[in-house]
């Protein structure tokens, strides 16, 4: 490239930015300008352009900060609200988002990263970073402040900081880390996850609202050290609970080589976030003033000023305000008796069609929606299951490869997105299983491709063969094998729904009642809404089955009156 | 929650610079060069400060021929008294850090 044309190129950048500036910051434009006019120097002046150009772009507007602040926070929340009016409205569009943001942050950022070992080489570039901080020194002085700024916080973002986004998210669906092998063993498990979730929100609003709050404050200082004790502790419990499920899972019978590149490819996932958050705790474990500066700069703990802040807590709040009204608002006894009505005639031809009670459709339906559901909670499952359907794999490059080594065509979408949707709330997993138990086709009798779509249909353990399927084969509204995307539509119809459900109480009593000569489970409503929640592995015939509280509740519907009015039925007697 | 924060520590640098001879008119690549700042920096605080009334700009008389004329900066009466405030409290500050040579044992 010719010299003198290379130098031009900045002052051209910076006069095209001058000119979008606003008229009552034009003046300082020029003076950018002729200070360039004054640089010789290639690089000085490139850098120079740079940093006036960014000013240019985006200049500090007039009437003060706070309007700003206040002017970009409606921006930014309007902008919000129609995003997620257009998600809900559009799900299938939303979902799709959802899929591929999954996806990407899944594979892009994280698997692909740890299978190359290249995230090894990011590991040792934050410890660099970390301990040039620690001798008080910049690690990457050439580097313009606003890239090392922006560079950290994306390995913050993607690396969560906390261990439970990558793991609840991406890694628990994706790697042998899950605690199978011990029945029973689980207890643990519950807790830990809701911690960490409750850790990872309360770090996350810290870190954008914290500065609403006196850095200058010893308690402001305390709870953000404790915080950031409690997160370091929480990455490091993950970190053994894994090295231990790794040990028992089947990666521990490959040669000791392959085991221990594996460990070695997981390991920054665990370290990364805790040297950062070392980092983090060195620093505010200083001065009171050093400390100050480590939570309160733009760059350090707190991501925006005070005043923003402040902003950004009023918004917070709002939303949650919002969001838990919405969430929280259940519908009124008369509207879901309404909606059980609207369905009458449905409700009898599933139960028809796979003889079971009617008034036992009615009343899941009825708790469901009186007790459990919400009209946003209704929109959000669209959303979710819409990404459920999503086959990426389908659509991706090398399909039929990925498909003979046996990897998801949804990488990592399964668990994390198999959600109970519709009137009765199915769940896409357990529909699948009740089509092949149903129709005793097994998913290793399936015709490929149709194989993959069933690969994770629910393990139901040996009680499910014979005799259920062997001897009484039943058809199922949902055909076998069908794909993500009929599933999801399936269950989003109100009719197929319905009969899926009548299908899936059909097979517990078939199952029971193939055990159970003594009595009927038929006569047993809160026993067959138990089993309809707790799902077909669970569901072993026994002779004195107790009901769930999900249980009680539909029996104490199903002895109400008006249930029986309605579907021209009498309850039958209590078992 | 209200309560008067100190300027940004760019912000203080930057004062504390134009107040080290607060007569003379001063440039911007001059500031950066002397501060360390980027030039995306340094604009948006010369501009906040001369917004608040704590910055008197102009333009250069005296232009040499082929370039175009520079803006000069230098603080106000009100930004002078704001940059000694300034300077007085990182200089305690100071004084407070060298004196404070035991290891911290306190708690967060």
């Amino acid at each position: 490239m010719n010299t003198s044309y290379f130098t031009e190129i900045p002052e051209r950048l910076l006069t095209a930015a001058v000119r979008r500036m606003p008229a009552e910051r034009r003046e300082w434009g020029a003076a950018m300008l002729a200070e360039l006019a004054q640089l010789q120097h290639p690089s000085t002046r490139w850098r120079f352009a740079l940093g006036c150009t960014r000013v240019a772009l985006f200049p500090p507007r007039k009437g003060g900060l706070l309007q700003t602040i206040m002017m970009k926070s409606i921006v930014t929340t309007l902008g919000a609200v129609a995003l997620i009016g257009f998600l809900l409205v559009q799900p299938e569009i939303g979902g799709a988002w959802l899929a591929w943001a999954y996806t990407i942050y899944g594979i892009a950022f994280l698997a692909i990263p740890a299978v190359l070992f290249a995230d090894l080489l990011l590991l040792a570039a934050v410890i660099w970073a970390v301990a040039g901080h620690a001798r008080g020194r910049q690690s990457w002085p050439r580097v313009p402040a606003f890239l090392r700024r922006w560079g950290r916080l994306a390995v913050e973002i993607v690396f969560g900081l906390l261990n439970p986004v990558l793991y609840l998210t991406i890694l628990n669906a994706a790697l042998p880390l899950r605690p199978h092998s011990m029945a029973g063993t689980e207890w643990w498990l519950a807790p830990l996850t809701t911690s960490a979730w409750i850790l990872l929100t309360a770090f996350w609003t810290l870190r954008l609202c914290g500065a609403a709050f006196d850095p200058r404050s010893r308690a402001v200082r305390a709870g953000v050290r404790a915080l950031l004790v409690a997160s370091l502790a929480c990455v490091l419990i993950y970190a053994v609970k894994d090295a231990w499920l790794l040990i028992e899972s089947e990666w521990s019978k490959a040669p000791l080589s392959t085991f221990l590149l594996n460990v070695l490819r997981l390991c920054p996932l665990y370290l990364i976030p805790a040297v950062l958050l070392w980092d983090y705790l060195r620093a505010t474990a200083t001065s009171a003033s050093r400390a100050e500066q480590a939570i309160d700069q733009p760059h350090g703990f707190f991501l925006i000023a005070n005043r923003a802040s402040r902003v950004a807590v009023a918004s917070v709040v709002g939303i949650a305000l919002v969001t838990f009204a919405l969430a929280a608002h259940r519908r009124s006894d008369a509207s879901v008796r309404k909606l059980v009505s609207d369905h009458r005639a449905r409700i009898q031809a599933a139960a028809a069609r796979y003889d079971v009670d009617p008034r036992l459709i009615a009343s899941v339906v009825y708790v469901t929606h009186r007790d459990q559901l919400s009209p946003f909670r209704d929109a959000l499952e669209r959303l979710v299951i819409s990404a459920w359907a999503m086959n990426l794999q389908r659509r991706g490059p090398g399909r039929e490869r990925w498909e003979e080594i046996g990897t998801d065509e949804n990488p990592m979408l399964n668990l994390a997105l198999d959600i109970s949707v519709g009137l009765a709330q199915i769940k896409p997993r357990t529909a699948l299983t009740a089509s092949v138990l149903a129709t005793g086709r097994t998913p290793d009798n399936l015709p490929r491709p149709a194989y993959y779509e069933y690969r994770n249909v629910e393990p139901v353990g040996d009680g499910w063969t014979p005799p259920v399927t062997a001897q009484t084969a039943m058809t199922s509204p949902i055909p076998v094998p069908a794909e993500r995307r009929a599933v999801a539509r399936m269950l989003l119809d109100a009719e197929a729904n319905l009969e899926t459900c009548a299908l899936i109480l059909a097979l517990y009593q078939k199952q029971w009642e193939g055990t159970n000569r003594d009595w009927s489970i038929r006569e047993r409503p809160d026993i067959l809404a138990t089993l309809y929640q707790i799902g077909f592995a669970r569901s072993k015939p026994h002779g004195a089955p107790r009901s769930n509280a999900f249980g009680s509740r539909v029996r104490q519907v199903y002895e109400q009156p008006w249930l029986g009015e309605l579907l021209e039925t009498t309850p039958r007697p209590p078992g | 929650m209200q309560r008067n924060r100190l300027p940004s520590e760019q912000t203080i640098t930057v004062l504390l610079a134009l107040a080290e001879d607060a007569t003379a008119w001063r440039h911007g690549y001059d500031l950066c060069q002397q501060t360390g700042l980027k030039a995306g920096s340094m604009y948006p605080i010369l501009i906040r400060l001369a917004d608040r009334g704590w910055l008197e700009t102009t333009w250069e008389t005296e232009i040499p021929v082929g370039r175009p004329p520079r803006h000069l900066y230098r603080l106000t009466e009100a930004g002078l008294e704001l940059a000694s405030e300034l300077g007085a409290k990182k200089a305690l500050a100071a004084q407070a850090k060298r004196v404070r040579l035991r290891p911290r044992t306190e708690g967060a």
